[in-house]
C-alpha cells in the first residue's frame, strides 16, 4: 500500500472542496472514467493511494496548488533550521566566550543550553495532547507563508483547508511539530559545534557561582544526577566533588574560592574540566529528545499520508467510484405514452331480461364448470334458466333469448376473448358473465369488469351488450 | 457486448411483465399500468456496466390469442413435427398483418436468440388455455424459465408450479413488487444454470451487481454518518445587538438550527433515494406512514430514538468505557475508580439530557476577535436527536433499498419499526461514545471518527 505526497493530499482537498456543490451522479461518472484510465496505466485497484496519485498525474500541472503548499512547508522548515543554526551557534559562542577576566559560569551555560530546552520539551508534550490548538505562533507563521505562496487562494478557503488537513489525524499539527523539531535539532547541533569550537580553539575556564545558598556538595549532587544517563559510558564526564569544589567562583572576590589571593589560575585540566559534562548535557537533554521527536513526527507525517487515502471517507468514496464499474440501465428508446383507455362504456346498457327468461350459454371450458353448477349460478344470479350450452366455435341457436358468455374475471380481455363474440348475431342481447376466482373482496374485480366493458364495446362496436359479475366460481 | 444475454419477458396481458422488467433492470421508467395493453411494442432495456451491455431485458406485448396462433403454426407446418422453423414461418407470415400482431412482436426477439422469461400470476387459478402459450414457447427451442409473479391476494402457486413444470425446467416464484436484491440475483443465477452459452456473462453480471450492492450500502452509510456528524457539530450563532433580548434571539437561533437540521435530513434522504436509482419520483413526493412526521414533532420523539432507560444505559456504558481506558493507562492503580466515575457521569448526563430536544441549549458568547456578542445554539451534544435522526435514516434506507422499481406510489414504512431501540446494548454504547466524541470535536471532525461512525452505520445497514 503506497502513500500520498503532501502536495497530492493538498491538491485532492482542493478538488473535493471545489466539487462540493456538484451533482453526485456527474462526479461519479467522471471519476469512473478517470479511474479506468488510471487502472489502464497499471494502478492496483485495491490501493487507494495509487489510484488517487494516478488521478492527479493523469493531467499533471507544472505548479499545482499542492506543489506550492509543499514548497511553502519545506521553506518554512528550512527557515526554522537556519534560525536554529544561527541561534544555537551564536548562543554557544557567546556563552563560552572567555575574556580571561571571569571564567564561564557553567550554570549559565546549562540554563541557557539545556534548561530552556527541557522547559520547551514540556510544552511540546502538552501540545501533543489531542484536541488542543497548539503551536499558535508557528501556525500563524506557516499560515502567512502558505498565504504568500498561494497568492490566488482566498483566506477563508485556506482556513477550511487547514482544518481539513488537521482532520487527517492532526496532520498539520504533526507538520508543525516536525518543523519545530528541525529547529531544535539545528539549534543543538549548532550549539554543540559552537562549544566545540570554543573548547578546541581557545582556553575556556569554567567556574560556577550563584547567589543562592548552594554549596559544593549540593551542586555536585545535581550535576551527578544530570550526568547519570552517560555515567556508565563516560565516567570521566561526570563532574567529581573535587572539580565542583575547585571551580566554585566568586565574582565579588574575582577568584576561585579555594585559591589564595593573587593566584591567577589553576591547572587547565581543572578549570576546563566541565566541558565533557556540558557537551554531553546538550547532547542528552537537547539534541537527543529533539532527534527522537523529529524522527517520530516525520514517521507520523509519513504514516498519516499513507493512511489518509484509506481512512478518509471522501477519498474512499472517490476511489470506490474510480475502481467500481458504473452500472446503468438504458432503454432502446423513450417510452411511448401509455395508450388511452378505450372509450368509456355507455351507461345506457340494455336492460336485463326478467327472471324466468331462457338463455343460451357460451362456455369455452375455462373456467371449468359443470352443468349443474352453471344452472345454479345462472338461476341465483339472474333467475334465468339455461336452455343450452355451446362451445366458443359453435353457432348459437336462432332463439330470441339472451346469450350468456361465461369468462374468468381474473383474466384481462384479449383478442382471444373477442373471437367467440364476433360471430354472434348482432341483434341478440349478449351478456358477458365474469366469474371471480374463489377469493372474494378483491378490489380489482370492479375495475376489471369496467375494463371488460370498455374493451368489448370498443372491439365489437354497437351491439346489445352487458357485462355482469357472476360471482365466485362454484 | 455481443455475448450479453437477452431475456425476452413474455406472458399474457397484465401479468406483470413490465413490472418484472422494471425490477430486474432497476428502471422505474418502464411504463407500468393496470390498464392492459400498455406495452404494445417490444422494448429493450439494457443493463450496462461502464457502457457495455451485460444483459438485456425485452418487455413485450402480452399474448392476445395464443390458441389461435398455435393452430395457425400447426397449420403452416402441415405436419406434426414442430420446431422453431414452424414458429419462424408463422412470424414471417404475420409480421406485417394486424392479425397476431402481438404474438409476432413477442416471438421475433426470441427467434433472434433471446432467452425466455415466461411470466404468470400465481394468485389467480391456472387454466388450460395457458398451454397454448407455453407450447409455442417450447417450440422456439430457446432456453426458458417461468417466473410466478404475485399480483393479487389469492394463492394458486402449487397448481401453477405443476403445470409450468411440464414446459419449463426452472420455475421460480418472483414477486415483482417485493423482490429483494437477492431474489433478483437468484433469477440470473438460475438462468446461468440453464443456459451454457450465457454462463460466463451472467457470472460476471452477478458479481458486478453484488459489488454494486455493497457499494450502495457503504455509500448509504456514508450519507447517514455524514448527516449525524453534521447534526452533532452544527451550531448557529446570531449576533446580539445592544437592544436585543437574549431569549428572543435564542429562540430565533433555535428555529434556524431546526431548519438547518430538517434540510440536512431531507438532503441525506434524497441522496439515498438517488443511490438506489430512484429518479423519476422525487423522494419529497412520496409520503411515509411513520416518518412522515416532522423531525421535531412530539410523536417522532415518542416513537423513535432511544428510550430514557436506553439513553441512560448508553451514557453509562460510554462513560465507563472512557474511564476504563484511563484505568488501563494507569496500570490498574486507580482500582477502576475512573470507570466508575465515568459511568456515573455518563449516565447522569444522559439522564438529565434525555428529556431535552436540543441538547446543550443556548448561551451568549463574546468573540475574542472583534468583540461581537453572539447567541450560540449548539452543538447539540449527545441527547436523543442523533438517535432519532439515525432511526429515521435507517428506516428510510430499509424502505428504499428493498423497494422494487416496479412499485408505484408511496413508501410503506411503519412507525413501529424503530431500529435504534432494538439495538443490542454493546453497539448502542459504541455509538454513544462516537456521538459524544464527535460532538466535542472542534473544527473538522477527524477521519478516524468519521470512518468509525461510517463503519458502525454500515454494520447496522447490513443487519437490516
Amino acid at each position: 500500500m503506497s502513500g500520498l505526497r503532501l502536495a497530492d493530499l493538498f491538491d485532492l482537498e482542493i478538488q473535493v472542496l471545489e466539487e462540493r456543490r456538484e451533482n453526485e451522479e456527474t462526479r461519479r461518472t467522471r471519476y469512473r472514467n478517470l479511474g479506468r484510465r488510471v487502472l489502464e496505466q497499471g494502478a492496483a485497484p485495491e490501493d487507494p493511494a495509487a489510484l488517487l496519485g494516478g488521478l492527479l498525474r493523469l493531467d499533471p500541472q507544472p505548479r499545482s496548488a499542492g506543489g506550492r503548499f509543499e514548497s511553502a512547508v519545506n521553506a518554512f522548515q528550512s527557515l526554522l533550521a537556519l534560525g536554529g543554526i544561527l541561534l544555537g551557534a551564536s548562543l554557544s559562542l557567546g556563552l563560552l566566550h572567555y575574556s580571561g577576566e571571569h571564567p564561564v559560569n557553567i550554570l549559565n551555560a546549562l540554563a541557557a543550553l539545556v534548561g530552556t530546552q527541557l522547559v520547551l520539551l514540556v510544552f511540546l508534550l502538552l501540545a501533543l495532547i489531542p484536541r488542543r490548538r497548539s503551536h499558535g505562533f508557528l501556525r500563524a507563521l506557516l499560515r502567512k507563508l502558505v498565504s504568500r505562496a498561494m497568492h490566488d487562494a482566498a483566506t477563508e478557503r485556506l482556513r477550511v483547508l487547514e482544518e481539513r488537513l488537521d482532520a487527517h489525524r492532526g496532520l498539520l499539527r504533526w507538520l508543525l511539530v516536525r518543523a519545530a523539531q528541525t529547529f531544535g535539532v539545528a539549534f543543538n547541533l549548532a550549539a554543540l559545534a559552537g562549544c566545540l569550537y570554543r573548547i578546541v580553539f581557545s582556553d575556556v575556564a569554567f567556574g560556577w557561582s550563584t547567589t543562592l545558598h548552594l554549596d559544593a556538595n549540593a551542586f555536585h549532587a545535581v550535576a551527578k544526577a544530570l550526568a547519570a544517563p552517560w555515567a556508565w559510558l563516560f565516567p570521566n564526564a561526570v563532574p567529581s566533588l573535587h572539580l565542583v569544589e575547585l571551580t566554585q567562583y566568586s565574582h565579588l572576590e574575582g577568584k576561585y574560592l579555594l585559591r589564595q589571593a593573587g593566584e591567577r589560575s589553576m591547572g587547565p585540566s581543572m578549570v576546563g574540566g566541565w566541558w565533557p559534562f556540558l557537551l554531553l548535557s546538550i547532547g542528552t537533554y537537547g539534541l537527543l529528545p529533539r532527534l527522537l521527536v523529529l524522527s517520530f513526527s516525520s514517521l507520523r507525517v509519513r504514516k498519516i499520508l499513507e493512511q489518509t487515502p484509506v481512512r478518509n471517507e471522501e477519498f474512499r468514496r472517490i476511489t470506490d467510484w474510480m475502481r467500481l464499474p458504473l452500472v446503468t440501465t438504458s432503454a432502446s428508446e423513450s417510452a411511448p405514452p401509455a395508450p388511452a383507455p378505450a372509450a368509456g362504456a355507455s351507461d345506457a346498457e340494455p336492460p336485463l331480461p326478467p327472471p324466468g327468461t331462457s338463455c343460451e350459454v357460451v362456455l369455452d371450458g375455462s373456467p371449468a364448470l359443470s352443468r349443474d353448477a352453471l344452472d345454479r349460478l345462472v338461476r341465483e344470479r339472474f333467475g334465468w334458466t339455461v336452455s343450452g350450452v355451446i362451445g366458443p366455435k359453435e353457432a348459437p341457436s336462432s332463439s330470441e333469448g339472451p346469450l350468456l358468455v361465461v369468462l374468468s374475471a381474473w383474466e384481462e380481455p384479449t383478442k382471444g376473448h373477442q373471437r367467440p363474440l364476433q360471430g354472434l348475431p348482432k341483434e341478440r342481447l349478449v351478456v358477458v358473465g365474469l366469474l371471480n376466482s374463489a377469493e372474494t373482496g378483491d378490489p380489482r374485480l370492479e375495475r376489471i369488469r369496467e375494463r371488460w366493458k370498455r374493451h368489448l364495446r370498443s372491439a365489437l362496436g354497437e351491439r346489445r351488450l352487458r357485462v355482469e359479475a357472476l360471482g365466485p366460481t362454484p | 457486448v455481443s455475448s450479453a444475454p437477452e431475456f425476452v419477458v413474455v406472458g399474457r396481458v397484465n401479468k406483470g411483465k413490465s413490472s418484472i422488467v422494471a425490477t430486474l433492470a432497476e428502471d422505474e421508467n418502464v411504463p407500468i399500468s393496470e390498464e392492459p395493453g400498455t406495452t404494445q411494442e417490444a422494448r429493450t432495456y439494457s443493463v450496462q456496466v461502464d457502457g457495455a451491455v451485460i444483459f438485456t431485458l425485452i418487455d413485450t406485448p402480452g399474448f392476445q390469442d395464443a390458441p389461435a396462433a398455435l393452430e395457425e403454426i400447426r397449420k403452416q407446418r402441415g405436419d406434426a413435427s414442430v420446431s422453431d422453423a414452424a414458429v419462424r414461418s408463422f412470424v414471417d407470415t404475420y409480421r406485417t398483418s394486424r392479425e397476431f400482431a402481438e404474438e409476432t412482436r413477442l416471438l421475433a426477439p426470441i427467434l433472434k436468440g433471446g432467452r425466455i422469461l415466461y411470466v404468470v400470476d400465481g394468485t389467480v387459478p391456472y387454466s388450460r388455455d395457458y398451454e397454448a402459450e407455453m407450447e409455442i414457447l417450447r417450440w422456439t427451442g430457446r432456453p426458458r424459465m417461468a417466473l410466478v409473479n404475485r399480483i393479487g391476494g389469492g394463492n394458486h402457486l402449487e397448481e401453477w408450479k405443476k403445470a409450468l413444470g411440464q414446459y419449463f425446467s426452472i420455475v421460480r416464484e418472483f414477486d415483482a413488487n417485493r423482490a429483494s436484491f437477492d431474489d433478483r440475483i437468484r433469477v440470473l443465477e438460475s438462468f446461468r444454470e440453464l443456459d451454457e452459452d450465457s454462463r460466463a456473462s451472467l457470472t460476471s453480471a452477478v458479481d458486478i451487481l453484488r459489488r454494486e450492492q455493497l457499494r450502495r450500502r457503504r455509500e448509504a452509510a456514508r450519507v447517514i454518518s455524514g448527516l449525524l456528524v453534521d447534526a452533532l457539530t452544527l451550531r448557529v450563532e446570531l449576533e446580539l445587538k445592544k437592544d436585543d433580548a437574549e431569549k428572543e434571539r435564542a429562540r430565533e437561533a433555535l428555529g434556524r438550527l431546526q431548519g438547518l437540521l430538517r434540510d440536512a435530513e431531507r438532503r441525506a434522504h434524497e441522496k439515498i433515494f438517488e443511490l438506489y436509482r430512484f429518479r423519476r419520483v422525487k423522494s419529497a413526493d412520496l409520503s411515509f406512514s411513520g416518518i412522515r412526521e416532522d423531525l421535531f414533532a412530539e410523536k417522532t420523539w415518542q416513537v423513535l430514538g432511544l428510550t430514557h432507560g436506553q439513553l441512560f444505559l448508553a451514557g453509562t456504558l460510554g462513560g465507563a468505557a472512557i474511564g476504563l481506558s484511563i484505568d488501563v493507562a494507569a496500570g490498574g492503580h486507580t482500582f477502576l475508580l475512573a470507570s466508575i466515575v465515568g459511568g456515573v457521569l455518563g449516565g447522569t448526563t444522559a439522564l438529565v439530557r434525555s428529556g431535552k430536544k436540543l441538547g446543550s441549549g443556548w448561551k451568549v458568547v463574546e468573540h475574542l476577535m472583534g468583540g461581537d456578542r453572539v447567541v450560540r445554539y449548539g452543538p447539540l451534544g449527545t441527547d436523543n436527536l442523533p438517535w432519532i435522526l439515525l432511526d429515521r435514516a435507517l428506516i428510510y434506507t430499509r424502505a428504499i433499498s428493498t423497494r422494487a422499481h416496479s412499485v408505484q406510489g408511496e413508501l410503506s414504512v411503519s412507525e413501529q419499526d424503530s431500529i435504534a431501540r432494538a439495538l443490542p446494548a454493546e453497539p448502542r454504547a459504541r455509538a454513544a461514545r462516537l456521538f459524544s466524541r464527535i460532538s466535542k470535536s472542534t473544527g473538522e471532525v477527524s477521519d478516524d471518527l468519521r470512518s468509525g461512525l461510517r463503519e458502525w452505520v454500515e454494520g447496522r445497514l447490513e443487519a437490516l
